[in-house]
């Protein structure tokens, strides 16, 4: 092997280890028996597991979690894909207004956003004592996801392949179903993957937006943490994991990874 | 099979004229060439024929029914782009089918056009293929195929072949031509390249910032171009200044620097009126002696250069301009060699400054 492969996989290698390393030990430390959440695990043992699944508040924040993550998906990649045909195809002298606005969730803190989002719920006197501002807190920070995987995957897409649909006789509604969407259909998939990863494990819109005597699941292991620190939150964070990876899995099995290249 | 025709058409694009009133008409049956040097509007032309740009004036018709209104797909027309355009997510079958599909075509019938098309490009057995699978070659045939087996009332090609090695450039050249007699479609071919716009087309149309210079055959702008643009874009040629003389016969007299030169003439003139006349190189003749008869004008050989069939002289005339000459590369002069430059009456051809 050449000493620049080495030094190339060694680095790639490097990268991945810093990366998985934190997430393995929080894996490891939450089947830990003993009552603090320490690494190395005293024991091996499903107890906070039983804990995490026993407990009310854990259950009612991953529901709202995934519930919210669900709905802030569908509804990002239903505003963020026709957003991305507008820009890409027709928005005209005021294309890069379009989406600098489009994109300014994501270009903003998100603590502005949320406060932002909060000044304008009181004034029009919604506030935060349903949910509804948190769904669409949400949904602003994930459209730009969604937004911009759509727009890369519209450049790959020549105009030409659609006008030559066209003039073999498809409307433009035709054109779109059976051309158009199947050929950004990955840019789709992959904002939408971005999207519910983006909203499943937010903090920032969450603590500021969530409704009263509601919480999220990654708020709710904040809360828990102030007050406890046995490893229960260690088997939510774990269970969070898997419920991600459970989103990618799902996406794979349903339209397939692979086939996202055509 | 289909008549085109266009009137008064023009397009702009917010400041910009791309089509500056365009008539034209195209028989059936018939393969014209739109030809003209970048930006000169011959992709705009042909997106209006297609229904891709609305014009802002004039009408296009296809066998006398106006479709300036239609959107593409009501037009009935098969087109084929430089980039191929293939539908990436489908086999080449799939895309063969779908023009087929948007027409209600039954089944076994879609079946029988794709294996008669797919003959008919040369491309049998490779109907499973996806076009990420095929050479850029074959691409274009399938694009071709594609947008004949509908039986289009028109054929519009965009610079099919621009994206092809000189090569396969060459064999598809024929290979289009010979498909659009065979089927005796309307064919509209967009290029820049003025050789595959002289080899594939029955007509010409030479188009220079939005406006047509010239329509003819290729014999037409070859040897009788409209305007001084027409001949320096579609080979080489030399250009006389003058001022016209009078008629002699069938020829017309400029007087130029050089002295009196005869040239035929598309356009009547006044005597006195200022003129131009253009020759091409391979059209005058060199001689070593004063021939008989015809009128020659002293030069001096500058340069040779050897083209392999043809020698290529730079000529300096007495008035210090200086000629382009071709000719076979048997005779020979040298450098240095003073010459008598032969200007034939009736290869030289006087040329408008603008379109008329
Ligand atoms: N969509 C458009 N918006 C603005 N201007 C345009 C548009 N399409 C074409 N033009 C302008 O119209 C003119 C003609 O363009 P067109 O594409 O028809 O040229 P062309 O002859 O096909 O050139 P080429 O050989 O480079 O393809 C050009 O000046 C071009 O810049
Ligand atoms: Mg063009």
């Amino acid at each position: 092997m050449k000493p620049g492969r080495a030094a190339y996989l060694t680095s790639v290698a490097a990268v991945y280890v810093f990366l998985m390393l934190p997430i393995s030990i929080v894996v490891i430390a939450s089947f830990n028996s003993g009552k603090y959440l320490r690494f190395p695990p005293e024991g091996f043992s499903l107890r906070w597991y039983a804990q995490f699944f026993a407990s009310q508040p854990f259950m009612d924040a991953l529901e709202l979690s995934l519930v919210l993550a669900a709905v802030s998906t569908l509804a990002a990649t239903l505003i963020g894909t026709p957003a991305a045909l507008y820009y890409v195809r027709h928005a005209k002298n005021w294309r890069e207004t379009f989406r600098l606005y489009t994109l300014a969730p994501l270009l903003l803190p998100e603590i502005l956003t949320s406060i932002a989002l909060l000044f304008l719920y009181y004034q029009i006197g919604l506030g935060t004592k349903t949910v509804a501002g948190l769904y669409f807190g949400h949904i602003v920070i994930c459209v730009p996801f969604v937004f911009l995987q759509v727009t890369a995957s519209l450049y790959n897409l020549s105009p030409a392949v659609e006008e030559a649909a066209r003039s073999l006789g498809a409307s433009p509604a035709t054109v779109f179903r059976r051309i158009t969407l199947p050929l950004i259909k990955p840019g789709i998939i992959n904002g939408a993957l971005f999207a519910f990863i983006i909203s499943f494990d937010n903090v920032t819109i969450s603590l500021l937006l969530k409704g009263v005597g509601t919480t999220t699941l990654p708020m709710q292991v904040f809360d828990y943490l102030r007050w406890d620190f046995d490893p229960t939150t260690a088997a939510a964070s774990t269970v969070s994991i898997l419920m991600t990876l459970g989103a990618v899995l799902a996406v794979d099995r349903l339209v397939g990874l692979r086939a996202m290249r055509y | 099979m289909t008549r085109l025709s266009i009137e008064a058409l023009e397009k702009r694009f917010d400041a910009v004229r791309a089509i500056a009133g365009i008539d034209m008409e195209v028989a059936q049956g018939e393969f014209v060439a739109l030809l003209g040097p970048s930006g000169c509007g011959k992709t705009t032309t042909l997106r209006c024929i297609a229904g891709f740009e609305s014009p802002s004036a004039g009408t296009i018709c296809f066998d006398g029914d106006d479709v300036t209104g239609l959107p593409p797909e009501k037009r009935d027309i098969g087109m084929v782009f430089q980039n191929y355009a293939l539908f990436p997510h489908m086999t080449v079958n799939g895309n063969l089918a779908f023009g087929l599909e948007m027409r209600d075509i039954a089944a076994g019938e879609v079946q029988r056009r794709i294996a008669e098309v797919l003959g008919l490009v040369q491309l049998d057995g490779l109907g499973e293929r996806y076009p990420r699978q095929l050479s850029g070659g074959q691409q274009q045939r399938v694009a071709l195929a594609r947008a004949l087996v509908i039986h289009p009332k028109l054929l519009l090609l965009d610079e099919p072949l621009a994206n092809l090695d000189a090569k396969l450039r060459d064999e598809m050249r024929f290979f289009i031509r010979g498909l659009q007699k065979r089927i005796g479609i309307t064919a509209i071919y967009v290029t820049h390249d003025q050789a595959e716009a002289m080899v594939m087309s029955d007509r010409i149309v030479v188009m220079f910032d939005g406006i047509i210079h010239q329509l003819g055959t290729a014999e037409d702008v070859y040897d009788r171009p409209a305007t001084r643009a027409v001949a320096s874009f579609i080979g080489l040629s030399n250009f006389f200044e003058g001022t016209f003389s009078g008629q002699v016969g069938v020829h017309y007299g400029l007087d130029t620097a050089l002295g009196r030169i005869g040239c035929g003439a598309g356009f009547a003139l006044t005597p006195g009126q200022k003129a131009t006349a253009m020759i091409r190189p391979e059209a005058i003749g060199l001689a070593s002696a004063v021939p008989n008869g015809a009128a020659a004008f002293q030069g001096t050989v500058a340069e040779r250069y050897f083209l392999g069939n043809l020698a290529d002289y730079r000529i300096k005339m007495a008035d210090g301009s200086v000629l382009q000459v071709q000719q076979p590369a048997t005779a020979s002069f040298a450098p240095g060699a003073v010459v008598h430059v032969i200007l034939p009456a009736d290869r030289a051809w006087l040329v408008r400054e603008r379109a008329p």
